[in-house]
């Protein structure tokens, strides 16, 4: 009896009413939803191919194409800057026109990533201006775009701090690079060329064996360039003095490297070719081998 | 299994319908870059013999491809709405006659561009004479001629015949086949035209011995596209030309 008296039955009841006005707004709200996120879905695959504008010779669509990508560019190159610019060498493996030449995976976040969320919420707004005003108001439009504001202002903080990571870990020497040695004479470097993957290793020995962080006054008069690629992604700019058997970074750290490293640079800018038995990796010598067998 | 809703995702204002076409339309475009390849070695294969991939009008493959795409989609979207026959047989004809139309304007569009050669003066006209310096060594020089050697060669130009006989074609290609025809091995002579309609346009032709050739363009497969021309006394011209600046013979 008790028990029966302490439970309250809730009735549930169906809502009756004739309100179609509600019921309008309601469906109006869900495919208007839908349709802006078509749109948006859009505007993701047309960001994606916004650089192909480059190519396109119609202009309307060149035009069309262009406004993702010219956004990001005005961002990243004209209002906030990028390190571009610092860069010296514009040959060998540096892209010149590459937002961030030190980081391949920055570059990707600022080219494609940024121009991608710039197009999803440039055609997203389009659905908001060009749907009902009564449920999509200016009020909501507001939300939406500040969504989008803040995923697109994550995007460049990321690729900016990717970006510093790499200048960082390129100041450090850190990884196992491949190398882009250049040849020249006193007039300034006039070729480069690539040591990549095991062609690169005794030159790799012979850098990290003796590197340590030295104190002395630099000679810019006798530095030559080289660039280390480390993982393909990552681009760092050198000089190397091979009298003074230093080697300094971009942003002025200086490193003393073995004069083995030095001599075969300093080869290498004279001649065009490295001295035999650097490039590859070296052969197990014989008495190795004998002391293994026994 | 629950039937999907599909009214949510039907257009039902002339508003979003025009949007649907310009999106679509965008979307395709986009998309058929890059798959035009096939379309711009068949329009190499039967344009004038005079044009160069160099100064070819460009996008008129692409161009092709999202007209066919498109009246597709059209098709599609009057089979779904149950358009009149007559519509749907109209949308046919336009994805038939539009690509068509593309292929007879960039015919009329190549025209227009090679007819500088006969029409306008060149901006300017080059000489490469090959050299040989020593062993294997070849180098060009590179010579400017003056106004009465212009105005000769630019008769001599634009008085050539193509070589329009299939077999000797097919002689001259493996001639070029088997030839070393790599940047200095032959004697070359460039005409370049400012932009007229759209585009500049260059005549490069090479001489090596009796033979006098335009490089277009490659085809699929590895083919080449040249046109060969028959020598009208060009030939000699420059070889005296060149006896006279370089006191060379070759």
């Amino acid at each position: 009896m008790e028990s029966e008296q302490d439970r309250i039955e809730i009735p549930e009841i169906v809502y009756q009413g004739d309100d179609k006005k509600l019921k309008e707004r309601i469906f109006k709200f869900k495919t208007g939803s839908l349709r802006i996120g078509i749109f948006t879905l859009i505007g993701l695959i047309l960001g994606f191919y916004s650089h192909t504008y480059v190519s396109d010779t119609f202009f309307p669509t060149k035009f069309i194409m262009a406004i993702p990508y010219k956004i990001s560019e005005a961002i990243y190159v004209s209002v906030l800057g990028t390190d571009a610019k610092m860069m010296k060498f514009w040959h060998g493996p540096v892209t010149p026109n590459a937002f961030f030449p030190h980081s391949w995976l920055a570059t990707v976040m600022a080219e494609l990533v940024t121009v991608v969320l710039i197009s999803g919420a440039i055609y997203g707004s389009l659905a908001y201006f060009t749907g009902d005003k009564r449920i999509f108001t200016l009020q909501r439009f507001l939300k939406f775009a500040g969504c989008w504001c803040a995923a697109i202002l994550l995007c460049i903080g990321l690729a900016y701090g990717i970006n510093g990571k790499a200048v960082a870990d390129n100041e450090r020497l850190q990884g196992e690079p491949d190398f882009f040695l250049y040849h020249g004479d006193m007039g300034g470097v006039k070729d480069g060329r690539g040591f990549y993957g095991e062609n690169a290793y005794v030159l790799r020995e012979l850098l990290y064996n003796g590197l340590s962080p030295a104190h002395v006054q630099r000679n810019a008069e006798d530095e030559i360039p080289m660039h280390l690629i480390y993982a393909l992604s990552r681009i760092g700019e050198y000089k190397v003095n091979c009298q003074e058997c230093y080697l300094v970074t971009e942003q002025g750290r200086l490193y003393h490297v073995s004069e083995e490293f030095a001599a075969v640079l300093a080869a290498y800018y004279e001649s065009g070719t490295l001295p035999e038995g650097i490039q590859g990796i070296p052969l197990e010598s014989s008495t190795e081998a004998e002391v293994e067998t026994e | 299994m629950k039937k999907p809703d599909l009214s949510k995702f039907r257009i039902k204002s002339t508003k979003d319908w025009v949007i649907f076409w310009i999106f679509a339309t965008l979307l395709v475009y986009t998309l058929a870059d890059g798959y035009d390849t096939g379309i711009v070695y068949w329009l190499r294969s039967v344009e004038t013999p005079w044009l160069g991939y160099v100064n070819e009008p460009q996008n008129y493959g692409r161009m092709m491809i999202s007209a066919a795409v498109l009246a597709v989609l059209a098709e599609a979207v009057c089979f779904l709405r149950r358009k009149s026959l007559r519509i749907k047989l109209a949308v046919l004809a336009a994805g038939v006659l539009v690509p068509i139309a593309l292929v007879g304007m960039y015919l009329v569009h190549c025209r227009l561009i090679v007819s500088s050669l006969w029409q306008e003066e060149p901006s300017r006209i080059t000489i490469w004479w090959k050299e040989s310096s020593g062993g294997n060594t070849v180098s060009a020089v590179l010579y400017a001629p003056d106004e009465e050697e212009q105005e000769k060669l630019l008769e001599y130009c634009r008085n050539l015949t193509v070589v329009s006989d299939e077999a000797l074609q097919e002689e001259f290609i493996q001639w070029y086949r088997e030839a070393d025809t790599s940047l200095f091995s032959q004697n070359h002579i460039d005409l370049h035209y400012p932009e007229r309609y759209g585009h500049s346009y260059s005549l490069d032709l090479y001489v090596w011995g009796d033979y006098l050739y335009f490089f277009r363009g490659h085809k699929r497969g590895n083919g080449y596209f040249l046109a060969f021309f028959e020598d009208n006394g060009l030939i000699q011209y420059l070889e005296d030309l060149r006896q006279e600046q370089l006191g060379t013979a070759e």
